[in-house]
């Protein structure tokens, strides 16, 4: 079964996101913040990472750099969700080392056919 | 740095921000308003619970709408704006996706388990499309600034420009307000002279005239600010051009400085008493005539500035009527114009009077009729109609082909509302003798009214999509003025048990029953109202017209409908007397009241094919075992009606 861990501080967020993918047949793990997305992923070795870009304690960005610094998780399937809908984000996202970006809120359809993409 | 802000562009903000709040706040009240409807669909403790974080979510948005709003008029530095408005759109981004996010999740549940309904799909789709809007109008927030505001206006199909164009007149009037444009009559040229030459060098624009006619010609083509006038020259004198001026509603507020000599002090006080508005003695003294000069131009100033904004102040008046005079009339508009409280523009359960009528047999009728004759008449009848809503402080929310819906009680507070209501039902079923001498002027058939009047607590508001919103009521009374509606016969005010129970003035009741509707749990009671008393003094007249014997009964074959459907078996009976659109009907089944019927009627040109429909208004009496009941001719051809009439028994 695919696993994915969802790095989310906002609760309804990370609520609807986990419930929409379990629905889906994925095996949901989640973080509320940027350090323990990285020791969940760092233990767990998930499929997927969907990282929030903003997050407590660690933000997003230091949280992918970090997993890729580490030759473990460097590998890891990273995918960006940022509230900011900027152009920017994305390229900022892909030079942070993540695989993908997607913007909330989610478009459920177009996610899981970034994450179908990248298994 | 301190940031400038002309006083004209802080008004145009704070009209831009009125429209961005307008355009933010029509999808969220939808939002707000379909929660509400769907706490009362759904079943599921978890649906329930999730609608639960929606309405907590657009709570959140409400919350980050004011805050930003505030924001905005707060004055910062461009970084600041830049970070905060980011800040803020990333929020609302979060929890308009909660609202998107658990209706779509609702629905899926609900389509899971099978127990979605068309209601609550259509009001959990109009939920997606909402925040859909809002996700939209956040997308292009602030990105081009100018041209979101500009669309703004468009879309309102007002210009604010012109709003606040003559507001940038005055101020640039103000600004240069100790200059202005003097015209100098004097005859003596070098007096003339003098005088032109120290106002000049004051910074004033100056022309001169040489005698007092010359002095009023130049005044017609061009009006100054203010005039220095001499008292004596020799073809007219001062006090003269005065009083001409004075007489000529263009020139009278032309401010007038009276030059004189020592020796003509009481003429000078003759002119001030005809309107001058000073004087100054010759030789003139150049620092008293500064100071005259600029306190008359300043005083001039201040009149123009107040003309000004008494006209921007009717323009604004003229805006607000733009906006809302679409639904409320004039008696209305005024009212939320001068009172700052008595509006409730903002979604939210309320109880109000809601009213319906609709025109019997009219799709019946309009197939018959010449389009332009149909829209003929129904412009007649709104015409007739509207007045009378408008006149008992009621909204019209909607023309619907030949039917009006009203409220009562809303946007406009009133305790009264359900009172109103049902003495404006009475008065407009007055009103139809007067729609039909109309029709009947123009040759076209007469028409007949049914309204239903209910009271209830409904959600209020602005309520539809971003591109297409307007103020509205929903909810199950709303419904169940409709259903109520449908049991109306011509001529008929049908009231809810809900809406009597509010009345103070006593009413005459000529029937009551109960019947059954999608929604409301037990059976509503209601009232056919046949008048109203104190404070209103309006009854309907007795139409109870006894019905006639036939010279010979007709045979008739027909069918019971209940809701749109049809009873599959066919009965028999025979009309036995008949009177204008009434009948009675004699048969050997029972029939209760208000039960519709179709019917086939034999016997003129066209029978075969034809329909009447037919309303079961009351029994008459049994005889021989057989049910003898009043039916009402809901919907009939003339030649049905004709035929019907030209049966009856002539005495």
């Amino acid at each position: 079964m695919t696993r994915i861990l969802i790095v989310e501080d906002n609760e309804m967020n990370r609520d609807m996101l986990s419930r929409r993918l379990k629905r889906k047949g994925y095996d949901i793990e989640v973080a509320v913040d940027g350090q323990q997305g990285v020791d969940m992923a760092t233990e767990l070795m998930p499929d997927i990472v969907l990282m929030d870009m903003s997050l407590p304690i660690m933000d997003g960005w230091k949280a992918t750099k970090t997993l890729r610094n580490n030759p473990a998780t460097a590998a890891l399937k990273i995918i960006a969700l940022t509230a900011h809908a900027m152009e920017g984000d994305r390229q900022k996202a892909m030079k942070a080392g993540c695989d993908d970006y997607d913007t909330k809120p989610i478009d459920l359809k177009r996610l899981l056919g970034k994450i179908e993409a990248l298994l | 740095m301190g940031l400038k802000i002309s006083p004209q562009q802080s008004r145009k903000d704070s009209a831009r921000l009125d429209l961005l709040r307008q355009e933010l706040y029509a999808p969220l009240l939808s939002i707000e308003g379909y929660t509400e409807l769907l706490k009362e669909q759904i079943a599921d403790e978890d649906c329930l619970s999730d609608l639960a974080k929606i309405k907590s979510a657009a709570g959140e948005t409400r919350r980050l709408f004011e805050a930003m709003l505030e924001a905005e008029t707060q004055q910062l530095d461009r970084d600041q704006r830049d970070s905060q408005r980011s800040s803020f759109k990333h929020d609302l981004r979060n929890s308009v996706g909660a609202i998107s996010g658990y209706s779509e999740i609702i629905l899926e549940e609900l389509e899971d388990a099978d127990e979605l309904g068309d209601e609550t799909r259509t009001y959990l789709e109009q939920q997606l499309a909402d925040s859909s809007s809002l996700l939209q109008i956040l997308d292009t927030l602030f990105v081009a600034e100018r041209e979101f505001g500009d669309e703004t206006e468009k879309s309102l199909n007002v210009d604010i420009n012109s709003v606040f164009e003559s507001f940038a007149r005055s101020d640039r009037e103000s600004a240069k307000r100790i200059h202005g444009n003097i015209l100098v009559v004097d005859d003596n040229e070098s007096n003339r002279k003098l005088l032109a030459h120290q106002l000049n060098r004051q910074g004033h624009e100056v022309n001169t005239a040489a005698s007092g006619r010359a002095a009023l010609d130049m005044v017609r083509a061009n009006v100054p600010d203010l005039m220095l006038l001499d008292l004596f020259m020799p073809d007219m004198n001062g006090f003269d051009v005065l009083q001409e001026m004075h007489a000529d509603e263009d020139l009278r507020a032309v401010p007038v400085i009276i030059i004189t000599g020592l020796n003509d002090k009481n003429a000078a006080v003759k002119c001030i008493e005809a309107g001058a508005f000073d004087l100054l003695i010759k030789p003139v003294n150049p620092a008293l005539l500064d100071a005259r000069v600029v306190a008359c131009l300043e005083r001039k100033a201040w009149h123009d500035k107040e003309r000004e904004y008494q006209q921007e102040l009717e323009k604004s008046y003229t805006f607000i009527r733009k906006v809302f005079g679409r639904y409320l009339s004039d008696e209305v508009v005024q009212q939320i114009l001068e009172s700052d409280d008595g509006m409730q523009m903002g979604g939210g359960k309320q109880t109000v009077t809601i009213m319906m009528t609709d025109i019997r047999g009219f799709s019946m009728l309009s197939q018959a009729l010449d389009p332009q004759d149909c829209v003929r008449m129904l412009n007649n009848y709104f015409g007739v109609m509207t007045p009378l809503i408008q006149k008992h402080d009621g909204v019209i929310d909607e023309f619907l082909g030949d039917a009006i819906l009203a409220i009562f009680g809303a946007p406009v507070f009133s305790e009264t509302h359900a009172q109103q209501a049902v003495a404006c039902a009475i008065e407009m079923q007055k009103a139809m003798d007067e729609v039909n001498e109309t029709n009947r002027k123009w040759g076209l058939p007469g028409i007949e009214m049914g309204i239903a009047v209910n009271t209830g607590e409904v959600v209020v508001g602005n309520i539809g999509s971003e591109t297409r919103s307007k103020y509205g009521v929903v909810g199950h009374h709303v419904n169940l003025t409709a259903r109520i509606e449908s049991f109306t016969v011509g001529g008929q005010v049908m009231i809810s048990e809900f809406t009597l129970a509010q009345l103070d003035s006593k009413v005459e009741i000529a029937q009551s029953m109960k019947v059954e509707a999608k929604g409301i749990k037990d059976p509503v009671r209601i009232h056919e109202i046949t008048g109203i008393g104190a404070p209103y003094e309006l009854y309907l007249p007795r139409a109870e017209q006894a019905v006639r014997t036939l010279r010979e009964e007709i045979p008739v074959s027909y069918k019971r409908l209940s809701g749109k459907a049809i009873a599959d078996k066919s009965a028999s009976g025979y009309l036995v007397a008949a009177a204008d659109g009434v009948a009675q009907l004699a048969t050997d089944e029972e029939l209760e009241v208000l039960t519709n019927l179709r019917m086939h009627v034999p016997g003129y040109p066209g029978a075969e094919d034809d329909q009447i429909f037919s309303k079961v208004t009351a029994l008459a009496s049994t005889q021989n075992g057989q049910n003898h009941y009043i039916i009402k001719l809901t919907s009939a051809t003339v030649e049905a009606r004709k035929y019907i009439d030209s049966m009856i028994e002539q005495t």
